[in-house]
């Protein structure tokens, strides 16, 4: 750990479990669950709450609650929550998309961090298989309203489907705009637009003509390797994404159906970067705070950026400059000698400054950011 | 998946494209000549040569050094079919057997009338490929109105008897008009069965509702190889291209004295896929070593030889009599895709058991390319739905059909699917788009449609000429008979995946 960055970091949770890499974390955005999914085509379920006694008041412990044998007949590469965080969906190699809801889900209302009792109840139980891919499922999305779930595959393939109620699915749109692998899909965080990253360089972004279909209104360039994930801003005006070329790019929308790149990030990871998420952060903030976001990779570390809004553009210059960003804290060999597949903030109040990675060693981490008291 | 990569080619965005390399490896076709030593003995080695050619070598004696090239290995399109993996490399095997310069060689090389050995060249259009045609001559003369079809019809009938040397031209609709006589048979033997049978599906050799239309063969294609599943719901009943091929085989041939070998037939067709429904082993007769239909060129292929012949299909000609045999342009209200679903429901409303003024239809478009029909009967004030269908065209909603018929099956009585979004005239074998037009491929779809559609200035009456059809339908099906409905039916088989994604870039 850098001790010269602002803020501190420590690791405030080691879950071990999985019998293979572990690929993906997935935070429950309504109750206190971690998910996570391996190549062990496992899911497995974490139930977390703060401790208010003795020893370490304040601190947050993990207990592991269920493991969902998910019958994917391959590795489970990506897990997403609904947004009611009620339905668990899993993407899988073996090309299918499950999804997952706890029986008697409905009784259970106990949120405010009470773990045992209320949480392993009923059992998870695969409501629907979304089949149509041709290969090797890599990601799975939810849109923030929950009405649309999202899909991408090695098929070069994404799906838009939209949620109908008992567990039922309908095809919105199949988009076959990249030329090769595509490895994630992010939705806007409150419009309905979606972004792809693909092994072909590029990101492209769609929106639904209701008249038509789903379509693909930009394609941006400029990364010079696989696009490996993609984080859209919390104020949805930013996106980010992060490359095997070993940069992170920031692309901001310039206008309604416009993204351009402005900013660029080099020289934070020495191996590919895998994965990054953008959260709004914890703790005292300006105004003028962007959030946080999180990146990590091949060579082990986890970085996380403090990002700002411009100040505000001046009559007279035209031009609006980049928002501006300032590396918040460091991890080394987050997992020890192994890659880092994955970083995902939790969105939960008050728990917004901790994230979890998961890693080619079989093990999710959860890592607490704690920025510098303001003096 | 499993639509043809040559579809592609045009530009349409509703098609996955198959990635990987053809699995088929090299074969050795010529046998080889035991060589003179105790069996077993012989002991060789493949070598490959600077150019790519594979040799056969003796590593036994290499003082004599010998060399046999060995054949590359053929790929036919049969080997296509029964591979899940590529289409990719169907697209060269495609181009190459059934292609115009195919036609143009056989025509070349056709023997005169007087020999034995000559074949009668048949020509056999569909409706959409005249539309296609008809909407592109629109689009790049001053006249906005599109040329009825009859005439471009009479134009292509010249042209090919003229300069290509066809001795008949038809185009595809009265046999369509049969496929749909039969289509609405089988749909009716399915319901019978499936009501005789009680609720729920009906036996697997009968066929299951819902219906599920089976002209498109891309959606064929896709169904056998990815959603068997969906095959005991697919009609049986052929395609009008089909049809038109046992029809030209089996019932004209003969009035000309000659075997289904005798005849050589080429369709002129929409679609790539119809290269691959054309060599469908079903269609292939071993005792005459013939298909049904020898050669299908698109529509695009054909502008190209048009142009390629130098003919210009601008230039009026006088609107020609019908050729004997088979009437022109039959006119199926309903959609471009070929009516199946319109023909079902017109079938329901004549039935004596719902009297027509009894049963209202109702329809409601729910997205692009997806349209239900509900055909209700007022019984004691309420309204009771009879009868559900739908249109569902494109890779998107062939998946919810996939979907729905997988999980519920009950929601539709008949569904009429069609792989292409739009339909037929957005074949992938249709015509690009003008350059006026580039980029707008919905609005050039819709203007293949109004041409589809566009009034005939004929004579005679509609009713009529559907009388006639129907009375020649009658004949020939009564000529066609046999017991096991053969000469209009056909059958499905899934095809399991061979291939292993190994050679892919991740």
């Amino acid at each position: 750990m850098d001790v010269d960055l602002p803020a501190n970091v420590e690791c405030v949770a080691e879950l071990q479990g999985h019998d293979d890499r572990a690929w993906h974390t997935a935070w429950n955005p309504t109750k206190p669950i971690l998910a996570s999914c391996s190549a062990d085509k496992t899911v497995r379920l974490y139930h977390y709450g703060r401790n208010d006694d003795e020893p370490d008041p304040g601190s947050i412990s993990f207990k592991h609650v269920n493991t969902i044998q998910t019958g994917h007949t391959k590795t489970v590469r990506a897990i997403a929550w609904s947004p009611s965080g009620r339905t668990l969906a899993t993407a899988s190699f073996d090309a299918n998309i499950g999804i997952w809801e706890r029986e008697g889900a409905e009784e259970e209302e106990d949120e405010d961090g009470n773990p045992s009792h209320t949480v392993h109840s009923g059992e998870w139980e695969c409501m629907s298989l979304l089949e149509g891919h041709e290969t090797e499922c890599k990601s799975v999305a939810y849109s923030s309203s929950g009405n649309l779930l999202a899909s991408c595959s090695r098929d070069k393939t994404v799906w838009v489907w939209e949620v109908h109620p008992d567990s039922d699915f309908e095809c919105m749109g199949v988009m076959m705009e990249h030329s090769q692998d595509v490895k994630q899909v992010a939705w806007h965080p409150t419009e309905e637009i979606l972004a792809s990253a693909s092994y072909d360089d590029t990101i492209k972004l769609y929106i639904d003509d209701p008249s038509e279909d789903w379509f693909c209104f930009a394609t941006l360039t400029g990364h010079a390797s696989t696009v490996w994930s993609l984080a859209f801003s919390p104020n949805g005006r930013y996106l980010a994404s992060c490359s095997d070329d070993l940069t992170i790019r920031i692309w901001e929308r310039v206008e309604q159906y416009k993204w351009e790149c402005v900013e660029v990030i080099e020289g934070v990871h020495e191996r590919s970067i895998y994965s990054i998420a953008w959260g709004t952060g914890e703790g005292r903030k300006g105004e003028d705070s962007l959030g946080w976001l999180a990146s990590t990779g091949g060579d082990g570390k986890i970085n996380v950026f403090e990002f700002h809004a411009p100040p505000t553009t001046s009559e007279t210059s035209g031009t609006r400059p980049p928002p501006s960003h300032h590396l918040l804290a460091r991890v080394t060999s987050a997992h020890g000698v192994h890659d880092v597949n994955s970083v995902s903030w939790c969105p939960r109040q008050g728990l917004r400054n901790i994230l979890s990675t998961a890693g080619d060693d079989g093990i999710v981490k959860v890592w607490k950011i704690t920025p510098p008291k303001e003096s | 998946m499993a639509f043809s990569g040559a579809l592609t080619l045009t530009d349409l965005n509703d098609y996955i494209t198959p990635s990987q390399a053809c699995i088929k490896p090299v074969e050795q076709l010529n046998p080889v000549k035991e060589a003179e030593t105790e069996p077993g003995a012989a002991s060789t080695a493949i070598r490959i040569d600077s150019g790519g050619a594979y040799y056969e070598v003796s590593t036994e004696d290499t003082s004599r050094f010998s060399a046999k090239k060995l054949e590359p290995a053929q790929i036919s399109l049969n080997d296509c079919l029964a591979c899940s993996g590529c289409i990719t490399s169907a697209e060269s095997v495609l181009i190459t057997l059934q292609s115009h310069t195919e036609v143009l060689n056989f025509l070349a090389a056709n023997p005169p009338p007087s020999d034995p050995a000559h074949k009668v060249p048949v020509l056999s259009v569909s409706p959409q490929s005249l539309a296609s045609l008809a909407a592109s001559l629109a689009s790049s003369s001053s006249s906005p109105r599109p040329i009825p079809l009859p005439q471009i019809l009479a134009r292509i009938r010249k042209f090919a008897r003229e300069v290509l040397g066809f001795e008949h031209v038809w185009d595809t609709t009265f046999a369509r008009h049969l496929a749909l006589l039969e289509h609405v048979r089988e749909f009716r033997e399915r319901k019978a069965h499936s009501s005789s049978a009680g609720s729920g599906s009906g036996r697997d050799d009968v066929g299951r509702l819902p219906m599920l239309a089976s002209a498109c063969p891309g959606w064929i294609c896709y169904a056998e190889k990815t959603h068997a599943e969906m095959l005991p719901f697919i009609a049986r009943t052929k395609s009008p291209q089909q049809v038109m091929g046992a029809l030209v085989k089996y019932w004209l041939a003969p009035k000309w004295g000659k075997r289904p070998d005798g005849v050589y037939h080429v369709a002129l067709m929409p679609c790539y896929d119809k290269k691959l429904e054309a060599s469908r082993s079903d269609f292939y007769n071993e005792q005459y070593h013939t298909r049904d239909v020898d050669c299908v060129i698109t529509t695009g292929e054909f502008e190209r030889l048009l142009r390629e012949k130098g003919c210009d299909l601008s230039v009026p000609v006088p609107d020609s009599e019908e050729e004997e045999g088979i009437p022109d342009l039959l006119e199926h209200r309903g959609t471009s895709s070929g009516s199946y679903l319109q023909s079902i429901i017109d079938a329901l409303s004549s039935s004596p058991s719902h009297p027509q003024d009894g049963l209202t239809l109702s329809t409601s478009t729910l997205r692009a390319d997806h349209t239900t029909y509900t055909l209700s009967a007022r019984a004691s004030g309420s309204s009771q739905p009879v009868f559900k269908g739908a249109t569902c065209y494109g890779f998107r909603n062939l998946q919810n059909v996939v979907r729905r018929v997988g999980r519920e099956g009950g929601a539709y009585d008949y569904v009429e699917v069609m792989a292409c979004p739009g339909g037929c005239v957005n074949g992938g074998g249709q015509l690009k788009p003008p350059p006026a037009l580039d980029g707008e491929g919905k609005a050039w779809t819709r203007r293949v449609e109004e041409a589809y559609w566009s009034p005939s200035s004929e004579a005679a009456s509609p009713q009529e000429k559907r009388a006639r059809a129907d009375r020649l339908a009658a004949r020939v099906l009564a000529e066609m008979c046999r017991p096991d409905g053969e000469y209009f039916r056909t059958s499905y088989r899934a095809v399991e995946s061979e291939v292993v994604g190994l050679a892919v870039k991740w």
